[in-house]
């Protein structure tokens, strides 16, 4: 809770500075779905298309999916 | 037996499709579809129905900018010191300190009641935002924001008892003041849709703080 960036990093993944953090300390009242962010040079792909990209990090939250070039 | 068998992601799975298809929020085709048919229904009349004839505190979305503002404008006077016994979902770090509502979740069993064998006692939950330096000190990263889901009878200050049904009154007052005009939502409307455009009742409200019941001084300032 107190130190997100610390555990990002721990998973390999150092976001910028100015990036803002939010943490959700959440109870089993609420549930949370994680979204991946579309990486840029996507628009427009399919779903199959982009289903590519996605990792397993990027559904947990520890991660982002791959860049179109990453993919082969 | 789809249980038994089934993963434990493909239980959260199909319990949530057999949730929203028998409380018609979707119906089966629309699942298999992927996406919407018809138009969609509302949570709100469902959640009143729980909490009975009380309505949460007005809500707001605060634009980005709003928040550090808010805060210092509506910090309130000095806390409850409360030191729970049994099961709270109060979280430690969070007690005593002052956060912003930004959405309400409904109403929701409280598990502050249930752990002790006094019924299920349906609370508003809300989502209270932190900033970090409310909650870690002076030299914490500023980029970083805290939510925690608080239940309303762990919440005080902004949190009026008793004056949640007047809130058309002390919501105009405040418009009248306010630095940050915000966008209020109606409870029960998701909030991918509070955000933009969306008015209840047509008025602006201020940022309402809440502090949390406290145990006093965070010992790790």
């Amino acid at each position: 809770v107190k130190d997100p960036r610390g555990v990002l990093n721990d998973f390999g993944i150092a976001l910028p500075k100015d990036t803002e953090v939010r943490v959700w300390d959440s109870t089993a009242e609420t549930r949370f779905i994680v979204l991946p962010m579309r990486p840029a040079g996507t628009e427009g792909w399919s779903e199959d298309k982009l289903a590519d990209l996605v990792t397993r990090d990027s559904m947990i939250g520890t991660g982002l999916p791959l860049n179109p070039g990453e993919v082969k | 037996l789809d249980y038994l068998g089934s993963s434990y992601y493909r239980r959260w799975m199909l319990a949530m499709e057999r949730n929203v298809t028998e409380r018609g929020y979707a119906s089966a085709e629309e699942l298999k579809a992927g996406h919407a048919q018809t138009p969609g229904k509302s949570p709100a009349a469902q959640a009143h129905h729980r909490c009975g004839r009380r309505r949460p505190v007005a809500l707001v979305v605060l634009p980005a900018a709003a928040g550090p503002a808010a805060l210092q404008a509506g910090r309130p006077r000095a806390d409850q010191n409360i030191h729970p016994a049994t099961h709270t979902r109060l979280p430690r770090y969070a007690r005593g300190k002052l956060g912003v509502v930004e959405s309400c979740h409904g109403c929701h069993m409280y598990p502050d009641s249930v752990a002790t064998d006094r019924g299920d006692n349906p609370q508003w939950l809300y989502t209270v935002v932190f900033t970090s330096q409310e909650l870690w000190g002076a030299d914490a990263d500023p980029t970083i924001k805290i939510s925690i889901d608080a239940f309303e009878p762990l919440s005080r200050s902004g949190l009026s008892p008793h004056g949640h049904h007047r809130s058309r009154r002390r919501a105009t007052r405040h418009a009248g003041r306010s630095q940050h005009p915000v966008r209020c939502r109606r409870p029960g409307v998701p909030r991918a849709m509070g955000g933009a455009g969306l008015r209840a009742d047509a008025f602006t409200l201020r940022p309402r703080a809440v502090r949390l019941a406290g145990m006093g001084r965070d010992p790790r300032r």
